[in-house]
Formats: structure tokens, C-alpha cells, sequence
């Protein structure tokens, strides 16, 4: 093997799925056609799920604590797993409040991020639909999401688990991240303070990072609430055979 | 035994000992400072895996954190000891290889330590949550081109050996150092340029991301452990490869393959759907040439069974190279779209990144330095004790890991397919063997901290002054090294006929 | 050394063919960028959203050019600016400071939150 046909072999065996796997899919999905409902539905125009909250500072901090590590956010097809079965991961079951919205991940899942932060495994639930999840369990309880999220940040032992709806106490195994917080000199009438047992005087304050993140975790939900799931990324059969 | 060299011999000992003389700081600088960062690397490790099952474990220090530590732990191994250990052995074997000595020790060995403080911020910064939170890139964005900047600086005199080397056979090795010389910054700069310039859909760059750690592995660690393999297991036994076309068709199966490998961890995100199947199909086809390298170095060390078990460099090696064979096996069987289902999120994944860092790549480095290290610093290992630790807590921390870690991630996948288990019950499941993974890395803390403690001995100058080599046996009479001698006497003609 | 393969300019270019060859997919990503859709990205789907928005900001855009009476305003600006010229510079009154009240409490210890 000469020089000139070694390099002829490399360049080819490593360019063509350098072409073919990573430069044309990178650029033909940077300007996706949304996904629309179908004609003669009710909604009309491009399906997109609003998010509120800070999404794009909450996403990159939620990738620097390397919270991706042990927590997915994605929803398989059922060809590539069992995520869209279980409770409240990939939506809201058909209920008296609402339809059937469960769905797998859809790219414009994640607008508004730079990385979509997948996760590498599940050593702790999926948490593409943590928002609608804690909303469903907390629900009259008094707590809102986003105190629940600062007290699982704070201290996760402390909190309640709602990895799915099967609600069996267990010690979760996030870590604490009581870097996000700063403990600070109590005084009457502040605010913002976790409702967490504090030294004599003093009181646990989020620092910005914190509310960040909180506020991208409640902002992370399935379904928009009590709209369609639309035809084209419907996947239940008795939706379909409903549709007819 | 005195004999006679002819004149060709002695220039040829000549030219081996003045390339050893040029390139001596810099390869064991690389070899050093990469042995250190391999320690740090193990105790981030061991903490890591200890905050996945007991997360109260050092609670206090918040820069320990499970997510954070488990990057820079990755990091670490990945750029402080796995970049440095193949810098070393890449600049050193294609010299003698090339038979050229090295003009530019003193830039490689500026950009070394430009490299580990590259490294030492990118860690630095991720520990302390200013990462760029793209997983399996984590160093912020500024690191990169200064870790680019330096591999050109260390790498780009070997290139130029190669092309300028006497005309004559072009060996094996020499190949699979050339193609890893070109693909690491084929890899990089894609990789960079479309993660952190362009600015792209997230889960493309997510994609992305995930193919840059497979390649890394499969394009850059692989191919350098695999021409470590290829010249130490014929030079030790002193006989030829067994078969110089195998060596070709592994060499041409990875090249076709490992650009494909990657996506498989996307399985069933929204990007295009022939991509995740052709990084599962890339990774259980990855056997092929996992058999090839296997039947190749085993057949041309078997019947030396005594060599193997006499020469360090040559047992790592071969534990290495069956380590590759296993990671074949198991990225088969691991990556079936029905197995994928399970072990997507689990366990597995970091499992199998660390049998094929750990349990391939770093054996095989292993080897190279056992080998390397006496003849740039003309002195041999000080004791023989610490190398056989070195190699049994090496060999039970790599078993324990690829048991627990793949083993558990498929009973942990398992467990979260099943939706009639709450998820809960999985994770029960899942931490009696992440207990064992955290015993994995105590192994193999242990046997790198003699193997730390003994490199560094050596590059204090405080080796065995001695002909002879320390082998894992004493007192034979036959020595896989050659005749009792100089120190780089050992691949005189007589050699293999002195067994 | 072998001179006809290993000398000065040959190191030379080699040095150079290195480069090019490790660059290449960084040289070829340039080359391509444009013609695999290089530029700023497009966003379907926020072109589509933005039509309501866009309808409305015209709505309101024509209501308010409807409203607005540009004779009217360019009178009374005329109006006081030639005012403004003819005038001259006066002197103002100063602001007088108030007088103190005999009994100010002293600051007391107590926080006080801020009204």
C-alpha cells in the first residue's frame, strides 16, 4: 500500500459518512417545517409547544451541573422502548380533565435550547414531562412546582418522589445541590426563602442560578394542556381508529 | 555471551539509542503527567460512582456533585491521561518505526505542557459549573483550540518522520499511528466547529456530540493502542506478525466502520432515523475487526505462553488486545435493536466506555511504557512486586466493572422497560451494582497508585542500573529479551533462538 | 540520512502536506458550509407563528398612523418654537428650602422596610 492510496482510502472511508451522517442531516435540520394539524381539525397552524419560563439560561445551567448524567429527556417511539407507557412521562392519559396526549419527543421539543440534553442514562426519571407531572401530583396540595423543584435541588431526601404514578416512597439518589444556594441572615418579611430548616437566624436563599433552572424544570411539559396531540405525531391506534 | 555485530548492527543500535536520547523528555513527560492525571481521574471516578448510590457521600463540597465530577472525571481520563499516554506512544513508536530521530523535542514538550494546562482549566472549569453543558464535551468552548493548537505542535513532527523515512517495507503500525494522527483532528474539528460555532437544531447537536465521543474512542485510543499491540507482541517474541494481510483488513474494517459509530445513543430521538441504526450497526459490526486484531497478536504470541507471562509489556498487551475482543463481543451483542431498548440509558454505556479506555486502550498503553520507559531512561524497573500489582488489581477492577456495569445496566434497563415496575424498584436494583463499580475503581485505584508512584521513580532517574530486565519471573534461563547485554540488545538475530 | 528522501526541503513539505491533511475536514467544512445551507439559520416555524403577530402590529400601525394629525402637530410646534425664539433668557426663582420642624425624631434602631 503506497502513501497516495492510503490516504485516498482514509479520506473516503472517513468522508463519506462525515458527508452523508454528519454534515447534510446538520444542515437540513436547522430550518425544520414545523409540524401542522390536520386539515379540517380544530387547531390550525404549526404545532409548537409554548415554554415559559427561562429555557435557554435553564438549559445551559441544567447541562453544567450535569444533571444529563443521570436524567433523560426524551420520549422513545415504542420501536425504541417503553417510555410513552409509563405514567405521566409522556403526557397525560385520557382523563375527565383532558384527552389523550401523550407523544414520543418531536424536534421542536427542544426550541430555544443549544444542546438538547438527552441524558446518557436513567439513574433518575425521564424529565421531558417533570412540569405536568409535579402540576398532576401537587395539585390542592398548596405547594407549587417551582417550590417543589427548589426544595428537590436543595435537598432531594426531603421531598416526595413523583418519578412516575407509582408513588412508592424511595431515597432518591440526586445529589443535593446546595451549591445553588446561599444561606444568609434572616429577617422579617423577606422573601424568596426555602421553607427549610435553617440555623438560628438564618434563612436558605436560592442564588439566580437556581431560579434559572427551577424555571427551565417546570417549564419542561409534554402536552400543551387540553390541546390535541396533532395526527402526525399521534401514535395511540385508538386515536386513529377514533379519527375515522 | 559476547558476539560479533556486524557493522549495520551497530549503526543500527546507534540510530535506536540516539532516538531514544532525542525524544526522552518529552515521552516521559507525556508518560508522567499522564500516569498523575490517570490517578486524579480514578478518585474522581471512585467519587462519582460512590454520589450514585449514596449521593450523601462528601455532600459538603459542592464542586463534588454527581453531575460535575462525573464530567471532569471522564475529562480527566479521556485528556489527561488517555491523549498524554497516546502522545507518547504515538511520537516514540513512529520515530523507531520511521527509524528518525526527533528535531523537535523541545516544541513537543512545550506543547505538552501547554496541552495539561489546557486540561487543568477545562477540568478546573467544570468542576466548577462553568462547563459548556454539552455532554460528552464539557471543557468550555476556549479550550478546545488550544488543545488543538497543541496536538498539531506535538503530532505534526511525526507526520513529517513518516513522509521523509527510508525507503523499504511500511509496517503495520505505522499505518494505524498515521490514520490516528489524521482522524483525532478530522474528529475534533468537525466536532467543534458544529457543536459550538454553527449553530444548529439541538438535538442534531446532541448527535453530533455523541458521535465525537465514539470516534474519539474507536478513530484515536483504539488504533494507538492496536499499533502498541502490533509492534511490541512480535518485537518481545521475537517472531513475525502472523499474518501482514489480516493486520491490512482489521486496520481497513475499523477505518470503515468507526466514522458511523456514535448515534446509537440517539435511538428514537427526533433526528433522521438512518442514523442511530447505522451507529448500531457500525458498533456490533465492530467485532470483525476486534476478531481480526484478536486471531492476528494471540496466534503470533501463542506457543510463548512463557514470554507472556515473563514480559510485562507483553502480558498487558495481550490482556488488552482480549479485552478488545471481549469489547467486540459485547458491542455485538449490546447493540441489537432489541438489547439497545434496555441498555440505551443505563449502566452499560459507561461500562463499556470504560472497558474500552481502560480495559483496550490503557492495558495496551501499559505495555508500550513497560517497554518504552527503560530505554529512554536507561534504567530498568526498580521492582517487580509493584508491576505484578500494577497488572492483578488491573485485571480484577476491569473484570469487576464489565460484570456490574454491564450486567447491572441490563438489569437496570430491563427494569425500567417493564412499566408494571414502578421506577423505583429499577433504581433498588441498580445501586447494589453501582456498589460494585465503586469497588472497581478501589482496584483500580490501588494499581494505578504503584503503577504512579513506580513511573515516577523511574523519571527521578532512580531505575535499576542493569543489563537485565525486570520480568515478572526470576531465574530463567531463557530470556524473551535477548542475551544478557545492553539494555537495547534485545533484538539481535539470536534472540528467538535462544528459547 | 538518505539523501534523496530525507533532506531539508523535503522536511519542508512535508511539513506543509501535514498541515493540509489535518485541516482537511476544517478546510472542507468551509468550502461546503455554504452550499449545504451556511448562513443564518432559518426557523419555519417561527415565520409561521409570527403571521398573527405581524397582522396585529399592522393593525395597530395603520390605527395609530390614522390618528395621528400631522398638521395639527406641525402648528403647534411652529407655534412654540417661534415663542421659544423671540423670547429672552429670564432670570428663574430658586427652590427655597423648607424650614426644619423643631421636634424631628431622632433615627430609631428599628429595620424598617423599605416603603
Amino acid at each position: 500500500m503506497t502513501f497516495k492510496a492510503f490516504i485516498f482510502g482514509l479520506l473516503a472511508s472517513f468522508g463519506f459518512p462525515w458527508l452523508v451522517a454528519v454534515v447534510i442531516p446538520f444542515a437540513k435540520m436547522r430550518s425544520l417545517e414545523p409540524v401542522k394539524f390536520a386539515e379540517g381539525s380544530d387547531q390550525s397552524g404549526p404545532y409548537i409547544p409554548a415554554r415559559d419560563g427561562r429555557v435557554t439560561e435553564g438549559s445551559k445551567i441544567y447541562g453544567q451541573e450535569g444533571c444529563a448524567t443521570c436524567h433523560t429527556q426524551v420520549i422513545r417511539p415504542t420501536y425504541a422502548g417503553n417510555d410513552i407507557h409509563r405514567e405521566g412521562w409522556a403526557g397525560l392519559q385520557a382523563s375527565l380533565d383532558n384527552p389523550d396526549t401523550r407523544r414520543a419527543t418531536f424536534a421542536n421539543d427542544f426550541r430555544g435550547e443549544k444542546v438538547a440534553h438527552i441524558g446518557m442514562s436513567r439513574v433518575g426519571p425521564d424529565l421531558a414531562n417533570l412540569g405536568r407531572r409535579l402540576e398532576t401530583h401537587l395539585k390542592g396540595d398548596g405547594q407549587t412546582p417551582l417550590e417543589w423543584v427548589m426544595l428537590h435541588l436543595y435537598n432531594p431526601r426531603s421531598t416526595p418522589n413523583y418519578a412516575d404514578n407509582q408513588t412508592i416512597p424511595d431515597r432518591s439518589s440526586c445529589p443535593s445541590k446546595n451549591g445553588l444556594f446561599n444561606v444568609v441572615p434572616d429577617y422579617q418579611g423577606r422573601g424568596g426563602a426555602l421553607k427549610v430548616e435553617a440555623p438560628e437566624g438564618k434563612a436558605v436563599v436560592p442564588t439566580d442560578r437556581a431560579r434559572a433552572l427551577a424555571s427551565y424544570l417546570v417549564s419542561l411539559k409534554k402536552d400543551m394542556l387540553n390541546q390535541p396531540v396533532p395526527a402526525s405525531l399521534n401514535t395511540n391506534p385508538k386515536a386513529a381508529a377514533s379519527a375515522k | 555471551m559476547a558476539e560479533t555485530t556486524s557493522i549495520a548492527d551497530t549503526q543500527d543500535i546507534e540510530l535506536r539509542a540516539s532516538i531514544d536520547r532525542s525524544l526522552r523528555h518529552p515521552v516521559m513527560f507525556f508518560f508522567t503527567s499522564g500516569a498523575v492525571w490517570l490517578a486524579l481521574a480514578i478518585v474522581l471516578g471512585l467519587v462519582a460512582s460512590a454520589k450514585k448510590h449514596s449521593p450523601e457521600f462528601l455532600e459538603c463540597f459542592s464542586f463534588l456533585d454527581a453531575g460535575k465530577v462525573d464530567a471532569a472525571h471522564m475529562s480527566a481520563l479521556v485528556y489527561g491521561w488517555g491523549a498524554q499516554a497516546a502522545f507518547g506512544m504515538i511520537i516514540w513508536f513512529m520515530a523507531r518505526l520511521s527509524r528518525k530521530t526527533c528535531t523537535a523535542s523541545g516544541t513537543i514538550l512545550f506543547a505538552g505542557h501547554l496541552w495539561n494546562f489546557g486540561v487543568m482549566v477545562g477540568v478546573g472549569f467544570i468542576l466548577a459549573g462553568e462547563g459548556s453543558g454539552v455532554a460528552y464535551m464539557e471543557f468550555p468552548m476556549p479550550v478546545w483550540p488550544v488543545l488543538f493548537f497543541a496536538f498539531i505542535l506535538i503530532t505534526v513532527w511525526s507526520l513529517i518522520q513518516f513522509q521523509v523515512r527510508d525507503a523499504g517495507h511500511v509496517y503495520v503500525s505505522q499505518w494505524y499511528l498515521l490514520a490516528a494522527m489524521l482522524w483525532f483532528p478530522w474528529v475534533f474539528i468537525t466536532a467543534w466547529f458544529f457543536v459550538f460555532v454553527l449553530d444548529g437544531n439541538p438535538v442534531m447537536v446532541a448527535g453530533i456530540a455523541s458521535w465525537f465521543k465514539a470516534t474519539l474512542f474507536l478513530l484515536f485510543f483504539l488504533p494507538v493502542a492496536l499499533a502498541s499491540a502490533y509492534y511490541l507482541a512480535p518485537k518481545v517474541t521475537g517472531g513475525p506478525v502472523h499474518s501482514y494481510n489480516l493486520a491490512l483488513f482489521g486496520f481497513w474494517a475499523l477505518a470503515f466502520l468507526g466514522p458511523w459509530a456514535g448515534m446509537q445513543k440517539l435511538m428514537g430521538a427526533p433526528i433522521p432515523q438512518f442514523l442511530p441504526y447505522a451507529g448500531a450497526a457500525a458498533m456490533v459490526l465492530i467485532l470483525i475487526p476486534a476478531i481480526a486484531v484478536g486471531v492476528n497478536i494471540l496466534k503470533t504470541v501463542i506457543g510463548q505462553t512463557d514470554v507472556v507471562a515473563q514480559s510485562p509489556s507483553l502480558r498487558f498487551t495481550a490482556f488488552g488486545v482480549v479485552a478488545f475482543v471481549i469489547f467486540g463481543v459485547l458491542s455485538c451483542g449490546l447493540h441489537t435493536t432489541n438489547a439497545l431498548k434496555m441498555v440505551q440509558f443505563s449502566y452499560t454505556g459507561y461500562g463499556m466506555d470504560i472497558l474500552g479506555l481502560y480495559g483496550v486502550f490503557s492495558l495496551c498503553a501499559f505495555g508500550a511504557i513497560y517497554f518504552i520507559v527503560p530505554r529512554i531512561t536507561r534504567r530498568e524497573w526498580l521492582s517487580r512486586r509493584f508491576i505484578r500489582w500494577h497488572y492483578y488489581l488491573s485485571l480484577y477492577g476491569v473484570a469487576a466493572i464489565v460484570v456490574c456495569a454491564i450486567v447491572g445496566g441490563v438489569m437496570q434497563g430491563a427494569g425500567i422497560e417493564d412499566v408494571s415496575q414502578p421506577f423505583g424498584t429499577m433504581s433498588r436494583f441498580a445501586s447494589s451494582y453501582g456498589w460494585g463499580v465503586t469497588l472497581a475503581w478501589g482496584f483500580l485505584l490501588f494499581a494505578n497508585l504503584f503503577f504512579c508512584l513506580h513511573l515516577l521513580l523511574m523519571w527521578a532517574r532512580l531505575g535499576r542500573r542493569s543489563s537485565h530486565p525486570t520480568l515478572l519471573k526470576s531465574h530463567h534461563a531463557s530470556n524473551p529479551h535477548g542475551p544478557d547485554g545492553e539494555v537495547d540488545n534485545y533484538d539481535t538475530p539470536t534472540a528467538s533462538s535462544a528459547h | 540520512m538518505d539523501h534523496t528522501r530525507d533532506n531539508p526541503l523535503k522536511r519542508f513539505t512535508a511539513f506543509w502536506v501535514a498541515l493540509v491533511l489535518v485541516t482537511a475536514f476544517g478546510i472542507a467544512g468551509i468550502v461546503l458550509g455554504p452550499f449545504f445551507g451556511g448562513g443564518d439559520k432559518e426557523d419555519p416555524a417561527y415565520t409561521q407563528k409570527s403571521a398573527e403577530r405581524l397582522g396585529v402590529r399592522r393593525q395597530v400601525e395603520n390605527a395609530s398612523e390614522k390618528a395621528l394629525n400631522r398638521e395639527a402637530l406641525d402648528k403647534a410646534l411652529a407655534a412654540g418654537s417661534k415663542s421659544l425664539l423671540s423670547s429672552k433668557p429670564a432670570k428663574g426663582a430658586r427652590p427655597v428650602p423648607a424650614e426644619q420642624p423643631a421636634d424631628a425624631a431622632k433615627d430609631s434602631t428599628k429595620d424598617q422596610p423599605a416603603k
